[in-house]
């Protein structure tokens, strides 16, 4: 199976949309409030507002196109396709992240013209700065310039629930929402299926019924209250 | 989502007084896949970066079932609708003006819900990721699971029911109401197939007078 990035995707944007507005208490499990106080140091973009069409109400699903351009620079990318890296690199089952277009994954979706993905787009650019006026503070260099140590210890105060360290919520909260778009892109890329094990929607010419430790085990649990087996 | 739920099995202890609400509630058990990342309730589980955050995603994929509490709502005289003593429709007539509110039943049914569910996912090995809110926030808004019953509920005295057992209004002899309004409680279970054997039920009646030259 290849499908091609872009049409993976048009179809995940629409999946994520719809799943999230029909089923509401997918939001529930937001861990970090919706504008958690910011550091003195965050930064205030002030960003072009993103005017252009979206899908509409009858996109042609056979072959999806994105009517919106993309709007982050090459040096934002650059700094997405890095944290990417940082936060799904390669092991033994997939690749990294940094090696699958995951920037033009989260360019895509912070681009588009939804309330949802402005707000991304936001926190997403704005968290990108912060991460570079941060490292500067604490390193004297950009993010992308310090030794992975020094990565370690500024993720660390933002990247695990739990142990954000105090006056970082925003930070950690930018940090979770990027890690949700890493996520998303790696994990309905090829690659990322592949890790999981998704296998999709496959044709079963036959029915194999239930395995024997299932039959056996509702067997036990009918003799347990006297009632006759199931047969194989 | 799959069609399966766990149907209300408290019988013995509502008759015998042990419950603190009356009648009984059924889970909606929901679970699917879900890739993990943007917008998963998987979300909460994925923390932290590297290594063991792919780690996780493989873990955690396909291992999350929800629990919903689908319960029945009382009558009260809090809920009710009248005609509005102001609004008008396009033909000068008053439209309807609802009023609502849930009652301690609702909430008591929902916290022993929550409560069993919490257990449930527990004594499973699993770990409850919905944060726990008092009924009072837990429970849905009125009308959020679109089974709207009842307001001109059938009984068998005009003085506390629209209709009669058949559907037929007290007030006018050939006016039979036949849809989900003539329900006397907003049973946990999907109204329609109840809708249409009552339909059918008045229709039966309907024809039978008819044929006797009643109406
Ligand atoms: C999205 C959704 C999913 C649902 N899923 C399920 C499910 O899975 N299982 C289940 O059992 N139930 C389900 N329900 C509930 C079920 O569909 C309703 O309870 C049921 O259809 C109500 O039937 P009714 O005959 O009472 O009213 P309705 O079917 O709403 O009929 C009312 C009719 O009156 C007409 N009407 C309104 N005003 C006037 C007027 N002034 N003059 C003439 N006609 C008028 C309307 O056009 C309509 O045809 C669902 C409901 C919704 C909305």
């Amino acid at each position: 199976m290849s499908i091609s990035r872009r049409a993976t995707l048009a179809w995940v944007a629409g999946a994520v949309a719809v799943g999230a507005l029909a089923s509401p208490w997918l939001l529930d499990h937001a861990n970090t409030p919706a504008d958690p106080h910011a550091p003195p140091n965050w930064p205030k973009l002030d960003l072009p507002p993103v005017t252009a069409r979206g899908y509409g109400s009858d996109p042609n699903l056979v072959e999806p196109s994105v009517p919106w351009p993309l709007t982050m620079t090459p040096a934002q990318r650059a700094q997405a396709k890095f944290l990417a890296g940082i936060i799904l690199p390669a092991d033994d089952h997939s690749p990294s992240a940094a090696d699958l277009p995951i920037d033009a994954f989260i360019d895509e979706w912070i681009s588009a013209p939804y309330p949802q993905q402005q707000e991304d787009r936001t926190l997403i650019l704005e968290g990108l700065a912060w991460l570079d006026i941060e490292s500067k503070a604490r390193f004297g260099g950009d993010f992308a310039h310090a030794t992975p140590a020094q990565r370690a210890a500024l993720f660390d105060d933002i990247a695990w629930q739990g142990r954000i360290k105090p006056g970082l919520e925003k930070p950690a909260h930018f940090f979770d929402r990027l890690r949700s778009l890493v996520m998303g892109g790696y994990y309905s890329l090829p690659e990322g299926m592949k890790d999981i094990g998704y296998l999709g929607n496959a044709p079963a010419t036959q029915w194999p019924g239930p395995p024997d430790e299932a039959i056996a085990q509702l067997n036990a649990a009918l003799s347990g209250l006297g009632l006759p087996p199931q047969k194989t | 989502m799959s069609p399966t739920s766990i149907s209300w099995w408290l019988y013995k202890e509502q008759a015998a007084g042990k419950l603190d609400f009356p009648r009984g509630y059924h889970y909606e058990i929901g679970g699917r896949f879900r890739a993990p990342g943007a917008g998963s309730p998987a979300a909460g589980l994925e923390d932290g970066y590297g290594a063991s955050l792919k780690e996780d995603a493989r873990r955690y994929y396909g291992a999350q079932i929800s629990l919903t509490v689908r319960g029945e709502m009382i009558p009260n005289a809090d809920s009710y609708c009248e005609l509005d003593p102001a609004v008008k429709d396009r033909f000068g007539l008053p439209v309807l003006r609802f009023h609502w509110k849930f009652s301690d039943h609702e909430y008591r049914q929902i916290a022993h819900g929550i409560k069993t569910a919490r257990a449930i996912i527990e004594k499973l090995g699993g770990k409850v990721l919905t944060p726990e809110l008092p009924p009072q926030k837990a429970i849905a808004v009125g009308g959020w699971i679109i089974h709207e019953v009842g307001t001109t509920r059938m009984g068998d005295k005009p003085d506390n029911s629209v209709t009669d057992s058949y559907g037929r209004a007290w007030d006018v002899d050939n006016l039979v109401i036949a849809d989900g309004g003539v329900f006397t409680s907003n049973a946990h279970k999907n109204p329609t197939l109840t809708i249409m054997a009552l339909a059918w039920r008045s229709a039966d009646q309907l024809a039978e007078r008819m044929r006797k030259g009643e109406i």
